[in-house]
C-alpha cells in the first residue's frame, strides 16, 4: 500500500513508485450513500482504496453549547435532532441523565412504556438501515418495502406521541401522558404482520447469493480493534463482543425482560447486518413481554417548576439503535446545566471507518458504510 | 394511393433508403418513451407502489413530460471538460443504436437494410456504444465519471465476447449470419430456443445482455450508490436525455434481437407477425426488468471473475457443441 | 471491585487525591493532572481492572478551570471507572490518551476544537467539527460569538 506522495519528493522516486501515485475524490459532502453530509477524502489506486480520510462539521449545530444556556427541562427537543432516525432513544438518554443528577423516581408503568417505544424505535431504526443498505448495494427494492413496513411503526408512534420524527415524548420524571385507548392490540396487530415481513426480507436479501458476496468477508473489524476504538451497538457485536448495554447495566425494565444479544463473530458487513435484523425480533420479544406485564399506575412524577439538581457530575447509558448513547452533565446547583456532553455512538463508530477501508474496493465503501450506520446528526451535533 | 408513394420512393432508391432512416430514427427516440414507461410500471408494481398515475391514462404521458422537460432544460458543459468529446459522446451512442436497429426484421420484409452479415454488423455497431460511454466518461473531467467509464470498457468488453460466442453458436447452427435467414430458418424448422446447444447459448445470451445495457446486478459504470451516475454524471439537458434514451433503445434492441435468434422473430400463430415481435420484446424486456427490480448489484471484480472464469469457457464448449450438432 | 479498588490505591496512591464507589462496578476517581496517564495505563494494563474500552472523554468549562472526564468500561470484569481532573485555563494541557486507546482520538480533537485544550502527544491533534481556521474555542464561557459576515469563518449574527 503506497500512500500519495508530494511533488517535491516525487522527483526523486522511481518510475514504479510515481505510477502508483493515487486519486485523490471527494465523496460526499453530497454523495448519495453517505447518509447525510459526510466527506470522505479518498486515495484511490483505480478502485482500490489506498487511504480514507472523514471530513464531519456540516452539520455542526453547537447543540451542546445551546442547552448550557436553556433550564434542564427545555433541552429534551434539542435531543429529537441528534439521532434523528432514533429521536425517542435520545430522549430517554437525557431524561435519565436529568433524573440521576436531581435524584427523580421514575413510575413503573412510564418504565414499562418507556422500553415499549424503544423497541419500536429500533425497529424503526433498523428498517431505515436495511432500506438503505439495500439500496447502497443496489437493491433498491428492499428499501420500499422497508419502509412499507417504517411507516406502520411511525403510524403507531404518532397516535402515541402526536409526532413521527421528533417525538419529544419522554419527559423528566415518565412519559406525559398515558398510552391510548387500544394501543397494546394495534401493537401486537404489527408485530404480527411484520413476524411475517421479516421473512419477506429474508428471502429477498439474506438468502440472495449476490447479497452474500457483496457483503461477506468485506471489511472485517476484529474484536481487539472494535474494543480500542470503544465502538458499540451492532458494530461491536458483529465483532464476537456480546456488549449491550440493556445487559450491562440495565436501565428502565430491561433487567425484567427476557431477550438475547445477538452475537456475531466474523466482524464483517454480512454479521453487522446480520445482527440488525436479528435484534429487530428480539425486539419484537421485548414488545411482547412488556405488553403482557405492564402495571397500571401513574406516568409522570411530579416536579417542581424550577428544577434545580443538586451540584455534581452523572451520566446516562442507553442502548440506542446504533450503540451506546451516553449524556454527561455537569450541574452547579442553578437552573441551567453548567456542561453537557453527548457521546454519540455515530461518532465513536464512524473514527474506526478508515481503518476498515484501507484496501478494499470503491464498491466495498458503500457496503461498509452502510453497515456501520452512522446518523451525521449526532455526528456533528 | 399509398401504391403510388411507395412506388415512387421506389424509384428513387436514395430517397427510400432517407426515409426509412427518418423513421428508423424517429423510432429509436420514440420507443424509450414506451420502454421507461413501462419500465415504470413494472417497478412500482415490484415495489408495491402504483408509478406514473396522473399524466395521460394511467401515467403514459408522464415520459413525454419527461422528455420535454429535458429538451427544454439547458446544456451544461462542465469548464475543465475536453469539449469536443464532450458534445459528441450521447450522439455516437444514440447513433450506434439506431444503427443496429438497421438490420432488425420486425417482419417479413420490414426490415431496412436486408443485410446477409447482419449480425456482423449488429456485433460491430454495438461496440460504438462501449466508445461512447468511455469518450463521455473521460471528456467530463470530472472522477466519478472516468471510474464509470473504465468500469463500462472493462464490463462491457467481457460480456462481449460470450456474447458473441453464443451469437455465433446460432449463426453455425442455421449457417446464417442474415438475421432473417435465422427467424426463416426458424419459421421452417420450428424456435432455436428448443435444440440444446442453443438452450444454453440463450442464457448465456441473457446474462451478457444484462451486463451489455448496465442493469442491475450489472449496473456498475452507473452505479449511483457508489459512483452518483457513473459516466453521464455531468451530462444534462438534452445530452443526458440521448444517453437515457440509447440506453432503453438497447435495451429494446438487444431484447429484439434476442427474440430475432432464439425466439423465432415474428413467426407466430393467428396474431400478425409484427405483433408477436413486439410481444416477445415487451415479455423479455418485462423479465429483465424484473431481474433489474430484484437482487443487488455485482462487484467489479466479481462481474469480472464471473465472466472470464465462467462464461467464456462455458460458451466456447457450448459453441464447439453447437457445430458438431449444427452441421448436417 | 474492592479488591482492585485496594490495589489501585496500594500502586498509585498518591496519584489518586480522591475516590467513590458509586453501586456495585463503578468507581471515579479524582486525579492530579501529571498523573493523568499513568493512572489511565495502569487501569488499562493492570490484570484487575482491564479497562479495555474507552467509552467517553469530555471537557467542561468551570469558570475558572478545566475539568476532564474520562470514562472507561473493562469488557473483562464489567467495571465502570470515572476519572476526572482539573487543569488551569492558562496551561489548558494535559497528557494525550489517544495512543492508549485510538477511539478517544476524535473525542480528543473535539475537545482541542471546542475548549482548546491541548492533548500532549496526540498524533493528529486539529479541528474536526469546526473549520480549520475557525477562531477562538466556542465552547469556552467566555467566547464571545462576534457576528462576522462570512458563516463559514465565524458565528453568524443572531437576529
Amino acid at each position: 500500500m503506497s500512500m500519495p506522495v508530494s511533488p517535491e519528493k516525487q522527483s526523486t522516486l522511481s518510475t514504479v513508485d510515481i505510477l502508483s501515485q493515487g486519486m485523490v475524490i471527494n465523496v460526499g459532502p453530497q454523495h448519495p450513500s453517505t447518509h447525510g453530509v459526510l466527506r470522505l477524502i479518498l486515495t484511490l489506486d483505480g478502485e482500490q482504496i489506498l487511504h480514507c480520510e472523514p471530513v464531519i462539521g456540516y452539520l455542526h449545530r453547537g447543540l451542546e453549547k445551546m442547552m448550557e444556556r436553556r433550564p434542564y427541562r427545555h433541552n429534551v427537543p434539542f435531543t429529537d435532532r441528534l439521532d434523528y432516525l432514533a429521536a425517542l432513544s435520545n430522549n430517554l438518554g437525557i431524561c435519565q441523565c436529568i433524573e440521576r443528577l436531581g435524584g427523580v423516581e421514575v413510575p413503573e408503568r412510564a418504565q414499562y412504556i418507556r422500553v415499549l417505544l424503544m423497541e419500536l424505535q429500533r425497529i424503526a431504526s433498523h428498517l431505515v438501515f436495511l432500506g438503505t443498505f439495500g439500496t447502497d448495494l443496489g437493491a433498491t427494492t428492499m428499501f420500499l418495502y422497508a419502509f412499507r413496513e417504517r411507516e406502520l411503526v411511525l403510524d403507531l408512534l404518532e397516535e402515541c406521541t402526536g409526532a413521527r420524527l421528533t417525538y419529544n415524548w419522554i419527559r423528566v420524571g415518565g412519559v406525559p401522558d398515558d398510552l391510548p385507548e387500544g394501543f397494546g392490540e394495534k401493537v401486537l396487530g404489527f408485530v404480527k404482520t411484520f413476524r411475517q415481513r421479516l421473512e419477506e426480507y429474508d428471502q429477498l436479501l439474506t438468502r440472495n447469493r449476490i447479497f452474500r458476496s457483496r457483503t461477506q468477508g468485506i471489511g472485517i473489524l476484529p474484536k481487539e480493534l472494535a474494543l480500542a476504538y470503544g465502538t458499540s451497538g451492532p458494530v461491536i457485536r458483529a465483532s464476537g463482543m456480546a456488549y449491550d448495554v440493556r445487559k450491562a447495566a440495565p436501565y428502565e425494565v430491561y433487567d425484567r425482560v427476557e431477550f438475547d444479544v445477538p452475537v456475531h463473530e466474523q466482524g464483517d458487513v454480512w454479521a453487522r447486518y446480520l445482527v440488525r435484523m436479528e435484534e429487530m425480533r428480539q425486539s419484537i420479544r421485548i414488545i411482547e413481554q412488556v405488553l403482557r406485564d405492564i402495571p397500571d399506575g401513574p406516568v409522570q412524577t411530579k416536579l417542581p417548576k424550577v428544577f434545580k439538581p443538586p451540584a455534581g457530575i452523572a451520566y446516562s447509558r442507553i442502548e440506542s439503535p446504533r450503540g451506546e448513547l451516553s449524556f454527561m452533565m455537569v450541574s452547579d446547583g442553578s437552573p441551567n446545566p453548567l456542561r453537557v456532553h453527548i457521546r454519540a455512538p455515530s461518532f465513536v463508530n464512524l473514527s474506526v471507518l478508515p481503518s476498515l477501508l484501507e484496501g478494499t474496493k470503491v464498491a466495498d465503501l458503500v457496503a461498509i458504510l452502510g453497515s456501520i450506520d452512522v446518523v451525521l446528526g449526532e455526528i456533528d451535533r | 394511393m399509398i401504391e403510388v408513394v411507395v412506388q415512387f420512393f421506389r424509384d428513387y432508391p436514395l430517397l427510400w433508403t432517407f426515409v426509412k432512416a427518418v423513421v428508423l430514427a424517429s423510432f429509436t427516440l420514440l420507443i424509450p418513451l414506451a420502454v421507461i414507461w413501462v419500465e415504470r410500471k413494472v417497478a412500482g408494481f415490484i415495489q408495491s407502489r402504483l408509478g406514473p398515475l396522473h399524466v395521460g391514462p394511467q401515467g403514459t404521458f408522464q415520459t413525454v413530460a419527461d422528455a420535454l422537460k429535458l429538451l427544454l432544460k439547458e446544456d451544461i458543459v462542465p469548464s475543465g471538460a475536453d469539449k469536443r468529446f464532450f458534445y459528441i459522446a450521447p450522439y455516437i451512442a444514440f447513433i450506434s443504436t439506431v444503427l443496429s436497429f438497421m438490420v432488425l426484421p420486425f417482419a417479413p420484409g420490414w426490415v431496412a437494410l436486408e443485410m446477409n452479415v447482419a449480425v456482423l454488423f449488429v456485433i460491430g455497431v454495438s461496440l460504438f456504444n462501449v466508445v461512447s460511454i468511455l469518450m463521455a466518461g473521460w471528456s467530463s473531467n470530472n472522477k466519478y465519471s472516468l471510474l464509470g467509464g473504465l468500469r463500462a470498457v472493462a464490463q462491457l468488453l467481457s460480456y462481449e465476447i460470450p456474447m458473441v460466442l453464443s451469437v455465433l453458436a446460432v449463426v453455425f447452427y442455421t449457417g446464417s449470419l442474415s438475421l432473417t435467414g435465422i427467424v426463416e430458418y426458424q419459421v421452417k424448422h420450428g424456435w432455436l430456443i428448443w435444440q440444446p446447444p442453443i438452450m444454453i447459448a440463450a442464457l448465456i445470451y441473457f446474462i451478457c445482455a444484462l451486463a451489455e445495457i448496465n442493469r442491475t446486478p450489472f449496473d456498475l459504470p452507473e452505479a449511483e450508490s457508489e459512483l452518483v451516475s457513473g459516466f453521464n454524471t455531468e451530462y444534462s439537458g438534452m445530452r443526458f436525455a440521448f444517453f437515457f434514451a440509447s440506453e432503453f433503445a438497447n435495451n429494446f434492441f438487444i431484447t429484439a434481437f434476442a427474440a430475432a435468434l432464439f425466439f423465432g422473430g415474428w413467426d407466430g400463430p393467428i396474431l400478425p407477425p409484427i405483433v408477436w415481435t413486439f410481444l416477445k420484446v415487451f415479455v423479455m424486456i418485462f423479465v429483465f426488468m424484473w431481474v433489474r427490480w430484484t437482487p443487488p448489484r455485482l462487484r467489479i471484480d466479481q462481474i469480472l471473475r464471473f465472466a472470464w472464469q465462467f462464461l467464456v469457457p462455458v460458451s466456447l464448449v457450448n459453441l464447439l457443441f453447437a457445430i458438431v450438432l449444427g452441421v448436417r | 471491585m474492592n479488591e482492585a479498588l485496594q490495589h489501585l490505591l496500594k500502586q498509585l496512591g498518591e496519584a489518586v487525591s480522591e475516590w467513590t464507589q458509586v453501586g456495585a462496578n463503578e468507581v471515579r476517581l479524582t486525579v492530579s493532572p501529571e498523573h493523568w496517564r499513568e493512572v489511565v495505563q495502569f487501569l488499562h494494563d493492570d490484570a484487575l481492572w482491564q479497562m479495555d474500552y474507552p467509552a467517553d472523554l469530555t471537557v467542561w468549562d468551570t469558570g475558572t478551570g478545566f475539568g476532564v472526564y474520562l470514562r472507561l468500561w473493562s469488557s473483562v470484569h464489567n467495571h465502570n471507572v470515572i476519572v476526572l481532573t482539573s487543569i488551569s485555563r492558562e496551561q489548558p494541557r494535559i497528557a494525550s490518551l489517544a495512543t492508549l486507546y485510538p477511539g478517544l482520538n476524535w473525542h480528543e480533537r473535539e475537545m482541542y476544537d471546542m475548549y482548546g485544550v491541548i492533548f500532549e502527544g496526540h498524533p493528529n491533534l486539529k479541528r474536526i467539527l469546526l473549520p480549520d481556521d475557525w477562531e477562538g474555542f466556542p465552547f469556552r464561557k467566555d467566547y464571545v460569538a462576534e457576528p462576522s459576515g462570512d458563516p463559514l469563518h465565524g458565528p453568524q449574527p443572531v437576529d
